[in-house]
């Protein structure tokens, strides 16, 4: 089954070679960044943490939003999903490879990162993510595995594999909400220290990844003969637009709770984000284009008809995914150090190396679904009747 | 008829589970406000800050020049990456909080001197993952590990006085040296990749000495008693006293923090 | 069965790889350099370590490890031998007064050994010599 992964034509080839391209990249700008410091990164005092703890947190919801397609599937026994969800498990494993990768190049210190092992922590956050986040790899890894080698024999999967797939879903719910948890539990920062931090991150995520799950499944559908279904595309398009209208309403309460309290400290990252704060302004353009982004694919995903388009549907699962990546991965961590403690303001744009080591991230985790992928449709492919 | 009712339960068991997505985080949460290394010190160390007496840019000096020299602390130029463990920042900065629009400029933009609080309930020591920083117990200070810590930088996103410094780069060549080219003092400088902050001078308490910026403002002119440090646990102690007799203020007390400097005058 | 013959070259090299550290040195003509003899700190600062001479060489970077958890974590001023003697926990307080050259007490084992300590990254020699 796994030899599947080394067999494939040019295009497959030339798709992994573009990966590698990217990994090898992100090691080349990691490797300066490890010889010479974090001091070539666009991060500071004030603003600690950069885009690579914002690409984790936009991927911890990629990842959670299997359980998107797991709990119809295995709780409601809804088969449409039956051809998506090993797609929506294999996501998830990259997706995580992705969040546990975006840490450790985040470190000053990478090679103490067993650290967090060897001292564990429970009134840590960060300790929880660990667990949470190695938890949820195996977990995945191993419904995935079982699950689809029983397909592949055309054999129900096995008894004892059924409360683990029951315990992966307050799991996939559990990663998203330390994340949030990591920021909304912290006095100093009042842009994330709100209840509503870890239900909108849920939110956003159930909308983003299933985007993203789309759009796969429809390059699936065109480059191979693995169909994963009309029917469970159109499905997962309605959770999109579900996702993403309930995303709208909460960050309108937050709006809200800021804007009519008046609080000056709940205020200034509002004004930051889409006005700009004593001219600093430099998010603005990202935060407007990411809010009428957010408008257009709303209004075409709730009416049916547009929804239903399958030629104009990528272009809206990209607007999703775009809008929900200006959110988490470019507004949310930035705007948590507007101001400083001490009432200044410190811009933060993302250096050359800094962008390389993320691309390379992504690199690798594309890498890693490529291949997950590959081995699912050459096996899919020969179950197909001739 | 067995099998409806197995997918029945799975159905009910699922549901119920996935209200409990909150629960690991939320028994994590539950572990922090009484986790390990936050439990009550002994001893509490404390400084009081005299405003008064540091508005002479001399008094400030000397503490600052003073700090730097013990601990071997880099000064970068980039003020984006400059380590600071006491800083002069404007009154109206420091505490945000408490001024109002009827205030006079020359209060708001009065010179206050600001270090590590070594609060009661440090943010920075419950969001800790590995313990490189913690509450010591015997005396209160908020400790850092540097051989422990990874450089997360979680506790700078906790703390909220700004007192906590990322080695963004080797500190070495940034640091003061003699002629021969020695670092002024043996204290271990740091590497790159790790936090700092003010250490209340821990390695001078256990010499029986006090802090080095306590002692250097006594020798400028109008600076004795500009910082005063003592125990906070004993009533007799000149802080306890000075804390007894004078209207005082401290950061951000709404926090629940419970900083351990404090500022007169 | 086609793919035997490509699977034993593959195999071959990297044996070859791998084992370059073991014959690298030899097939480049360079000696191998043997463990230099150890040398003793001036008898007149001291005769005897902190512990046992062998179980020092040895086990030093243990004891370092457990002072520095002592003094840094845990608030421990002393450390009691197994003689019974009384010591400060701290490698350039203690230690270096009578190892005070780091190329001859330090490097020069360490460099054979191939291993690369962190302490000097931040550690200083007594007064502050980098």
């Amino acid at each position: 089954m796994l030899e599947a992964a080394f067999r494939g034509g040019g295009r497959y080839w030339a798709l992994l070679g573009f990966w590698g391209l990217l990994v090898a990249l992100g090691l080349g700008a990691w490797g300066r960044q490890f010889t010479e410091g974090l001091t070539v990164t666009g991060m500071s005092q004030d603003v600690t943490w950069g885009i690579y703890i914002a690409q984790f947190t936009f991927l911890v919801g990629v990842a959670a939003s299997a359980v998107m397609v797991v709990l119809p599937y295995y709780l409601h026994n809804y088969k449409v999903f039956g051809r998506m969800v090993i797609l929506g498990e294999g996501l998830a494993i990259a997706a995580v490879l992705m969040c546990m990768l975006f840490i450790f190049v985040d470190m000053g210190q990478p090679t103490r990162v067993a650290n967090v092992l060897l001292h564990p922590t429970p009134n840590s956050m960060m300790f929880w993510d660990m667990v949470a986040l190695g938890g949820y790899l195996v977990l995945n890894l191993l419904i995935g595995a079982v699950t689809f080698d029983a397909e592949r024999r055309e054999a129900p999967p096995p008894h004892w594999i059924k409360p683990i797939i029951v315990l992966s879903i307050p799991w996939a719910v559990s990663i998203h909400t330390v994340t949030a948890f990591l920021y909304s539990g912290l006095e100093a920062r009042a842009f994330w220290m709100t209840a509503i931090l870890a239900p909108r991150f849920l939110a956003s995520a159930f909308a983003s990844g299933p985007s993203l799950l789309i759009l796969l499944a429809l390059i699936l559908r065109r480059f191979t003969r693995f169909d994963p279904g009309e029917e469970a595309i159109r499905k997962l398009a309605l959770i999109v637009t579900y996702a993403m209208t309930v995303n709208i309403f909460f960050v309108g309460v937050e709006l809200f709770t800021a804007l009519y309290s008046d609080m000056p400290h709940h205020t200034y990252p509002f004004r930051y984000l889409y006005l700009g704060l004593h001219g600093h302004d430099s998010l603005v353009p990202w935060m407007w284009f990411g809010a009428a982004l957010t408008v257009v694919c709303v209004t075409l995903l709730l009416v049916p008809r547009t929804r239903n388009d399958l030629r104009l549907l990528p272009f809206l699962c990209a607007g999703v995914i775009l809008a929900i990546w200006i959110e988490k991965g470019v507004g949310l961590v930035i705007t948590g150090f507007v101001p400083n403690p001490l009432g200044r303001i410190t811009d933060y744009a993302p250096t050359g190396v800094e962008v390389a080591v993320t691309l390379g991230v992504y690199g690798f985790g594309f890498l890693v679904l490529s291949l997950l992928y590959k081995i699912v449709v050459n096996v899919r492919e020969r179950m197909i009747p001739a | 008829m067995e099998k409806k009712t197995r997918r029945e339960f799975l159905k009910e068991a699922g549901t119920a589970a996935l209200g409990l997505g909150w629960a690991l985080p939320l028994a994590a949460a539950g572990c922090a406000p009484r986790g390990h290394n936050i439990a009550g010190s002994q001893r509490q160390w404390a400084m009081v800050v005299d405003l008064e007496k540091i508005q002479d840019p001399a008094v400030r000096e000397a503490a600052q020049k003073a700090c730097a020299r013990t601990h071997n602390i880099p000064h970068i130029p980039d003020p984006q990456e400059e380590i600071q463990w006491i800083r002069v920042e404007s009154f109206e900065h420091v505490f945000e909080d408490q001024i109002h629009g009827a205030m006079p400029p020359h209060e708001l933009e009065r010179s206050v001197l600001v270090l590590c609080n070594h609060c009661t309930n440090p943010p920075c020591v419950r969001v800790c993952p590995t313990q490189a920083t913690w509450k010591r117990e015997s005396d209160g200070i908020v400790m850092m590990d540097m051989h422990r810590c990874i450089g997360c930088r979680y506790c700078m996103a906790a703390c909220p006085y700004g007192s906590r410094s990322f080695n963004w780069r080797d500190p070495r060549p940034f640091i003061e040296t003699d002629a021969e080219g020695k670092f002024l003092s043996d204290f271990p400088t740091r590497t790159r990749g790790v936090v700092e902050k003010c250490n209340f001078c821990a390695e001078r308490l256990r010499d029986g000495l006090e802090p080095a910026c306590v002692e250097a403002v006594r020798e400028v002119p109008g600076g004795e008693g500009a910082l005063v440090f003592g125990d906070l646990t004993d009533p007799h102690s000149e802080v306890s006293h000075i804390l007894r007799e004078t209207p005082s203020r401290a950061r951000r007390v709404t926090l629940g923090t419970g900083p351990n400097v404090f500022y007169i005058g | 069965m086609g793919d035997r013959g490509k699977a034993l070259v593959g195999l071959g090299v990297f044996i070859l790889l791998v084992t370059f550290p073991l014959w690298g040195r030899l097939a480049g003509g360079q000696p191998v350099p043997g463990r230099d003899d150890l040398v003793y700190p001036d008898p007149a600062k001291a005769t005897d370590c902190i512990e046992a001479r062998d179980w020092m060489t040895a086990n030093h970077m243990n004891l370092l490890n457990r002072w520095r958890d002592d003094l840094v974590r845990r608030g421990v001023t002393e450390y009691v031998s197994s003689s019974g003697k009384r010591y400060y926990p701290s490698l350039t307080k203690t230690c270096l007064d009578c190892h005070d050259d780091r190329d001859k007490f330090c490097n020069r084992c360490h460099d054979y050994a191939h291993v690369t300590p962190t302490c000097w990254e931040c550690h200083t020699t007594p007064g502050g010599g980098a």
